[in-house]
């Protein structure tokens, strides 16, 4: 960098743009973009103050701060295709938010990358949220929606707890009085639960009409 | 099952047999070491248990696979988003104000509290044998506003600038010096004192001295970059565990590291321009073929209006410019000028896209 650059008021010495920078960005249906754009706008406008709320009363003041988080998942929703297709763009962009958070929190991201070290995924457990994974997943998201319902009022405290706000059980503990052993097995039935309705669901889906009779191995095990 | 340890022993311990097992024990096997590993409360000797669990069998590894499959799932349902509503709403009602409380029972709460106090007082001289009273030092935050730096001198003579829409807590005592960089950027002008180390810690990451000048740095994707100006800086990456050794790194004049968020070194020891890397202490940003991203990430903490790349495809442009905080508009216009770059400005933010 030379000196002349330091006192120079402003100006660019590179306008290049890398070839494939350009090649992969198709002209954009201008129409439609402004008119996801003008929606997305209208979002922010209205949703913004209730996202920060959101994170602020789970995960604190930061770091990261929830302003920081809600505009970051506000621009990835932005970028979304087929913005249309989403029915609740509010809970979406706090789904993304929580995501956004969560990958902040080191503990976490240390577990996360020692398994991912050492498991394949398969593309569906994408953690990163797009339509296309989205829709992909959306029969297990629906399973395990369900299966969420089905738990006990404890039991989703602890899930949600542990896999939303990141607790560990210790945390956990300390909040609701409840032992960590206590939690560790509600946590362990809740697990059992939702994979067992996944499999239902898997099974369903591979083996219509039919109905398999193996499918319900895991869930009676654990009655 | 005491704790999440032995929850995860009750299974690991039966590892040699797993090959033996039904594939429904290794799904209960499987939930309670991902439960585990998630718990908080994890050892390096635990995890090579799991690890030699998990590749005992290929049922292990599948079913290991569909738990944490099943566990990351959990944050795409609507049932997440409605609990951490409820859980926003039932926050707000613990915080309001509860009913006061009459004179009297206020009064004894008053007395109550002193009575205690005194009786800690006499039971640490009586019992305790420190040699002196330690008394915590409250954590003293300073942040700096949207637009501007901003200097403060330290109670030890440091004197500490922060760039825009950047925080710090501070906690001094007779033995430590210590400085938690919760956001932005901070450089230190450290005062030298032999018997007190001064730290920056963010993250997963500590950064050393007794005396010198350095930079911690927030960049893109949570990683942070140390740059020192003068004097030698250790930058450690924190163990996750007690029984884990920390890793160490000593840093020389005009000599840069990268950590992410784990605390992991993500660079090579780089050596940088200072009169770069600090132009932003004299209100100007410089910057040469540096990714657009990281370049918008400054700027925001000098813009009025928040600036948001809405195209991941010009992130990665690499931009070489300098501009006092004053130009940052007219710099953003000619960034739209001089690449194929849109901006827009809408009410609350300025939008770049690819054009």
């Amino acid at each position: 960098m030379s000196k002349t650059l330091q006192k120079a008021s402003l100006f660019f010495l590179n306008s290049y743009t890398k070839p494939q920078t350009l090649a992969l960005t198709p002209a954009p249906d201008k129409p439609k973009k402004a008119r996801e754009l003008n929606a997305v706008d209208r979002l922010f406008r209205e949703h913004w103050r209730d996202v920060c709320r959101v994170l602020h009363a789970c995960y604190g003041s930061g770091p990261p701060e929830p302003e920081d988080v809600a505009q970051e998942a506000f621009s990835r929703f932005a970028q979304l295709r087929n913005l249309e297709k989403i029915d609740d763009p509010k809970a979406y962009i706090i789904k993304i938010a929580m995501n956004i958070t969560l990958k902040s929190i080191s503990r976490l991201c240390k577990t996360r990358a020692f398994i991912d070290e050492h498991i394949q995924h398969t593309q569906e457990q994408c953690d990163e949220m797009s339509p296309e994974t989205i829709l992909q997943a959306e029969q297990r998201i629906a399973a395990i929606q369900k299966g969420t319902e089905q738990l006990s009022e404890k039991q989703r405290e602890i899930l949600m707890r542990a896999r939303i706000k990141g607790q560990t059980y210790t945390q956990i503990s300390t909040d609701t009085g409840w032992s960590v052993a206590d939690i560790c097995r509600q946590l362990n039935a809740a697990m059992a639960l939702l994979e067992s309705i996944d499999e239902q669901a898997n099974n369903t889906c591979h083996q219509m009409p039919a109905t398999d009779a193996s499918s319900s191995n895991f869930s009676s095990e654990q009655k | 099952m005491t704790d999440p340890k032995n929850a995860a022993n009750a299974t690991a311990l039966n590892s040699n047999h797993n090959t033996e097992l039904p594939a429904s024990s290794a799904k209960v096997q499987a939930i309670e070491w991902l439960t585990y590993l998630y718990s908080g409360d994890i050892s390096s000797k635990k995890r090579e248990e799991f690890l030699i669990w998990l590749n005992s069998s290929e049922e292990n590894k599948t079913a290991f696979k569909r738990s944490h499959e099943v566990w990351q799932t959990i944050g795409m349902t609507d049932s997440a988003v409605q609990w951490i509503q409820q859980h926003t709403v039932a926050q707000a009602e613990t915080v309001k104000p509860t009913k006061s409380k009459g004179v009297f029972a206020k009064s004894l709460l008053v007395f109550g509290a002193m009575a205690a106090s005194v009786a800690l007082l006499v039971f640490n001289g009586v019992f305790n044998t420190t040699t002196h009273l330690e008394i915590p030092q409250p954590l003293t935050a300073f942040t700096s506003p949207v637009g501007q730096n901003r200097t403060i001198t330290l109670s030890d003579g440091t004197d500490v600038t922060l760039a825009g829409n950047s925080s710090i807590l501070v906690a001094f005592n007779q033995n430590e010096r210590r400085v938690t960089l919760r956001k932005g950027s901070a450089y230190f002008d450290v005062t030298h004192d032999p018997s007190r180390v001064f730290s920056v810690s963010a993250q997963q990451t500590e950064v050393r001295v007794r005396g010198t000048a350095f930079e911690v740095k927030y960049s893109a994707n949570n990683n942070l970059k140390i740059s020192v100006e003068r004097g030698l800086v250790d930058v450690a990456d924190l163990p996750e565990s007690p029984d884990q050794e920390e890793q160490v790194l000593q840093l020389s004049p005009n000599e840069q590291l990268r950590t992410d968020i784990q605390g992991r070194f993500i660079s090579a020891i780089t050596i940088f321009q200072p009169e770069t890397e600090f132009s932003w202490l004299n209100q100007r940003l410089v910057y040469d073929d540096v990714p657009l991203k990281n370049v918008i990430m400054d700027i925001n903490r000098y813009a009025k209006k928040p600036v948001v790349i809405l195209d991941d495809s010009i992130n990665e442009l690499p931009i070489t410019a300098s501009f006092t905080f004053e130009q940052i508009e007219p710099m953003l216009e000619g960034l739209a000028a001089a690449y194929p770059i849109a901006l827009t400005h809408e009410a609350n933010r300025s939008v770049l896209t690819h054009k």
